[in-house]
């Protein structure tokens, strides 16, 4: 493993005890690693064959896939995992744009993605972390262009830099009807539900998590009682001494009628002054005054946990599993790398990258259980990740009308894929489980199908080079698996195993023929542990 | 290994690490039904009947109602209720009184169902389907509504929204959008997945500790599950799938019933969203809980009699190994708002019948501020020295109904519910 660090560029200072257990992924299975987390694609057979020789240019691929393009898309899946910001269903729908159901998916994904493209625009470009909260442009493609009040200077095509033309405030995602449409507020709720929201995504701080017993406000009963409390009852203080003034900030996109799309597709910059006459109480984030949501993002930035929780939700996301207070150490460190490069995300990946932690790939002996049982040594590949990977090799996507199904729940089949819906899955599944078995299945044999069809006695076939007419024990025949195998797993496949496919191609051709043979071939490599795990 | 001895092992399962033999003595599990009723309910439709308390807007066709030691809300407009609880209240316990201390629906969902609000708790049904004596195909078994998980994702089995699951067991999944892909035949695909079996049981072998072994071990329980799940014979997800807005849950609960009596599955979540919609959540028109409620114990009056006239596992009636617990996430506000709605409220009430269950029962009490009263949990009376009742008494609870470790949800089980 050290090897292997040495190698690699900004390096945290210290590897921290923790890390000492673990033992790092041989070089073609960490590059596998970084190419499907950087870009959600396997790397290419000549890549592994390169870094099986030399792991040195590990370092080398890395920063090729650090400025690989579909780096964008990876950024968007890993933080919709933590923003939960795509999920099936807005209080309006496609059908009050007069939108078709075809258009569903694209309706709903288009806005789920708006802040998720701000963020990744963001890093793509280089910019400090905190223009998150300061840009004064979102991101938009040609649906959102048409639908929201927005600029359009012409000439661009799918995701690009667009500005509001409604008067709201340059602050970043807080400024994006994507974010709000998400976390919504009401009437009543007065953008209170919204402050905690952006704390949690912002600063890692879940005001909701702080312990409360409505039972100590007996004024609760009624509504003016209510407005009262939060001002007054210690029970409520503790909390809404947070929330009333970040709310207060926030009454430009505080609807007064709900469900309504002028109201809410809209910002409203009449209605700032509301905040604080109807709250009470003088905008403010965590006890800094502001003035108005203008200044909130500039606020958010400045709050000395705004950097630690990018370290920590971009160090979750690429660890795949949730931080601790036993992460301290490491967190730290990439802390220290994150403000060195001026808070840019990419030295924060590269420093991510170089980690044990990212690294694991098993234990030294005598690991201690707690941290056997923390690290994930094999990660389950996201929906997202099958998608594009699989895409990627065989040229299937699974799409029906109009919904990419493992990017849906309404038809398809994200969460039963072990994804994440933002609503009641909020968390990736880490281990496989009966429905993702089966998504898996559907997904291998369909692309596997596919490639078939596509491939075999093509003359530039995608994945499948092999004879048609070849068979076990011919030399072109196992010269395929051996490629299939390095290719799909990165692991240089055992004489067992090439065993057990070649039996199986047989067993399958004696009655269903050559093609279906070489489809069970394949989609089985596609369900192998080594293909759906990294 | 030849074609034939591959198809033999893969229907016998003997390539698969974790495979539970069907003729295998099976000790029975107590199982679980959670009836969700997302929205948030008004408990003064049904459990706290608040007449003369001047804090407390109550129906004005309504009135108290008691039968055996049961005092609810009755209305000419819920017949179905009524009768229900003549017929059922000695198998009945009502829990008055909670506290889920949040007022917004996805905190209240969380902290009803785990105990707590942040994300790294699972959920009770699948506390309790890890815990299973045996290996079941569908552990937690999801018809609608939420699940919440950190430890346990792979126990929960969800239908999908619209009956997904159905179609990836029967490959519709893919046929019927790519109607030009070639799907494996059925002794293909028996091939495909002995390969894979083996596999798997070489990798095992010499897997490493920790997510390399979780990973291994997962994915041959998740491959035996299908098999067990194909082959076990009488469950028909596809009758699960949601139905019309106004068409209720019968469906799902029929499936969830077919899960639990077949021992499918030890937990099960069926999610009723109201007549006609999402409806529980009346911010305006609280009158139309009425008919929710109408409705819901429509669907309970099937569920009893199914509970009842099918038989377990042991060969009595389902209702003595189904524990059933009927809930919403939140109550509502006492008083009405200015649209004829009530707001959400942070106290509220659940219901709980069969499996170990002690019926004819009223635990806890609101008082005149329609906050719960501090509860002796042995007796289950309202008691200022006792607890205030939190989601995870209700855990605990259910966990000791079901003859899981109550202390595994953080608090005390009311032992006045345990038969």
């Amino acid at each position: 493993m050290i090897a292997v660090l040495a190698l690699l560029a900004c390096a945290p200072a210290a590897a921290p005890d923790a890390e000492a257990q673990l033992v790092a992924l041989p070089a073609p299975q960490l590059l596998r690693r970084m190419s499907l987390e950087l870009r959600g694609v396997l790397p290419s057979t000549e890549q592994l064959d390169a870094v099986e020789a030399d792991p040195a240019l590990l370092a080398t691929y890395q920063e090729q896939y650090l400025t690989d393009p579909r780096l964008e898309d990876r950024l968007v899946a890993l933080l919709a995992e933590r923003w939960h910001t795509r999920v099936d269903t807005f209080d309006i729908r496609y059908y009050d744009y007069g939108l078709d159901m075809e258009q569903e998916f694209a309706f709903e994904r288009s806005i789920g993605e708006e802040p998720l493209r701000l963020m990744a625009h963001v890093v793509m470009t280089e910019a400090p972390w905190s223009e998150i909260v300061t840009a004064d442009y979102t991101m938009a493609n040609d649906l959102l262009r048409e639908l929201w009040p927005m600029d359009d200077a012409g000439g661009q095509t799918g995701w690009r830099v667009t500005h509001y033309t409604d008067g709201r405030p340059a602050v970043g995602v807080l400024a994006t009807n994507g974010l709000w449409w998400r976390y919504t507020t009401s009437t009543f709720n007065l953008s209170r539900s919204r402050v905690a929201a952006a704390s949690q995504l912002l600063t890692c701080y879940d005001i909701l998590q702080r312990p409360i017993s409505f039972s100590a406000t007996p004024a609760l009963a009624d509504a003016d009682g209510t407005s009262t409390a939060v001002q007054e009852q210690d029970a409520c203080v503790a909390c809404h001494a947070t929330i009333e003034p970040a709310a207060a900030a926030m009454f430009g996109f505080v609807p007064m009628v709900s469900y309504n799309v002028d109201e809410v597709e809209t910002y409203h910059p009449e209605r700032e002054p509301l905040g604080a006459s109807t709250l009470g109480v003088s905008p403010a984030w965590y006890g800094t005054p502001i003035d108005g949501l203008a200044e909130l993002g500039p606020a958010i930035a400045a709050d000395p946990r705004f950097a630690s929780c990018a370290v920590q939700t971009f160090a979750s996301a690429l660890w795949r599993r949730p931080t601790g207070p036993e992460d301290d150490a490491r967190l730290d460190a990439l802390r220290v790398a994150f403000q060195d490069a001026d808070q840019r995300v990419r030295p924060l990946i590269r420093a991510i990258l170089a980690g044990g932690t990212f690294q694991a790939g098993g234990f030294v002996d005598g690991a201690d259980d707690v941290t056997v049982q923390r690290e994930r040594t094999r990660r389950l590949l996201s929906a997202d990740q099958l998608e594009s990977a699989v895409a990627d090799l065989t040229g299937f996507t699974w799409e029906e009308r109009g919904f990419d199904q493992l990017q849906n729940d309404d038809l398809g089949y994200r969460v039963l894929a072990g994804g994440v819906n933002g609503e009641n899955v909020l968390r990736p599944q880490q281990d496989p489980g009966l429905t993702w078995s089966l998504a898996v299945r559907r997904l291998a044999e369909a692309a596997a199908s596919t490639v078939v069809t596509n491939d075999l006695g093509a003359t530039t076939p995608r994945l499948l080079t092999v004879p048609a007419d070849a068979r076990p024990g011919d030399a072109a025949f196992d010269e395929q698996l051996r490629a299939l195998a390095w290719r799909l797993h990165a692991v240089r496949p055992s004489d067992d195993d090439l065993t057990t496919w070649a039996a199986l191609w047989s067993a399958v051709e004696a009655t269903d023929g050559a093609r279906a043979a070489w489809t069970a071939v394949v989609a089985v490599l596609l369900r192998d542990p080594a293909f759906v795990a990294e | 290994m030849n074609r034939r001895e591959l198809l033999l092992m893969a229907g016998a399962g003997l390539l698969l690490p974790r495979a539970v033999g069907a003729d295998e003595p099976r000790p029975t599990d107590r199982k679980l039904l959670v009836i969700l009723c997302q929205g948030g309910w008004d408990p003064t439709r049904l459990f706290n009947p608040a007449f003369g308390n001047p804090n407390v807007s109550m129906e004005a066709d309504a009135q108290a109602y008691t039968v055996g030691n049961l005092t609810i809300v009755d209305s000419p407009d819920r017949p179905t209720v009524r009768s229900w609880f003549d017929a059922h209240h000695e198998r009945v316990a009502i829990i008055n009184g909670f506290e889920v201390r949040s007022v917004t629906h996805e905190r209240c969902l969380r902290l009803l169902l785990t105990g707590t609000g942040g994300d790294d708790a699972d959920d009770w049904p699948s506390v309790i389907a890890a815990h299973g004596s045996v290996q079941r195909p569908l552990p937690y078994l999801v018809l609608s509504g939420p699940a919440f998980n950190a430890q346990y994702t792979n126990l929960v089995v969800r239908v999908g929204e619209n009956g997904q699951l159905p179609d990836l067991l029967s490959g519709a999944a893919v046929s019927r959008p790519f109607p030009n892909v070639d799907l494996p035949s059925t002794d293909a695909a028996a091939l495909a997945d002995a390969a894979l079996a083996e596999r798997l049981a070489t990798l095992g072998a010499t897997a490493g500790p920790g997510a390399e072994t979780a990973l291994i071990e997962g994915y041959a329980r998740a491959l035996d599950d299908v098999r067990m799940l194909q082959a076990g014979g009488g469950i028909d997800l596809a009758s699960g799938e949601p139905e019309s807005l106004c068409g209720g849950v019968m469906g799902q609960l029929q499936v969830a019933l077919d899960a639990l009596q077949g021992d499918h599955a030890r937990a099960a979540m069926v999610q009723y969203l109201g007549n006609c919609g999402p409806n529980w959540d009346q911010h305006s028109d609280i009158a139309h809980q009425s008919i929710c409620f109408e409705e819901l114990f429509q669907h309970l009056d099937m569920l009893m009699d199914e509970l009842q006239t099918r038989v377990g596992v042991d060969g009595g009636p389902l209702l003595d190994e189904v524990t059933v617990i009927v809930c919403s996430e939140m109550g509502r506000h006492p008083i009405e708002n200015e649209h004829g709605g009530k707001d959400h409220w942070t106290h509220t009430s659940c219901m709980l019948f069969g499996a170990g269950v002690r019926g004819n029962l009223t635990v806890g009490a609101y008082d005149d501020t329609t906050f719960g009263r501090p509860v002796d949990l042995a007796s289950g009376q309202p008691d200022g020295a006792g607890v205030s009742l939190l989601p995870p008494h209700i855990g605990a609870t259910l966990f000791a109904l079901v003859g899981v470790d109550p202390a595994l949800a953080g608090a005390d089980p009311i032992t006045a519910v345990l038969a």
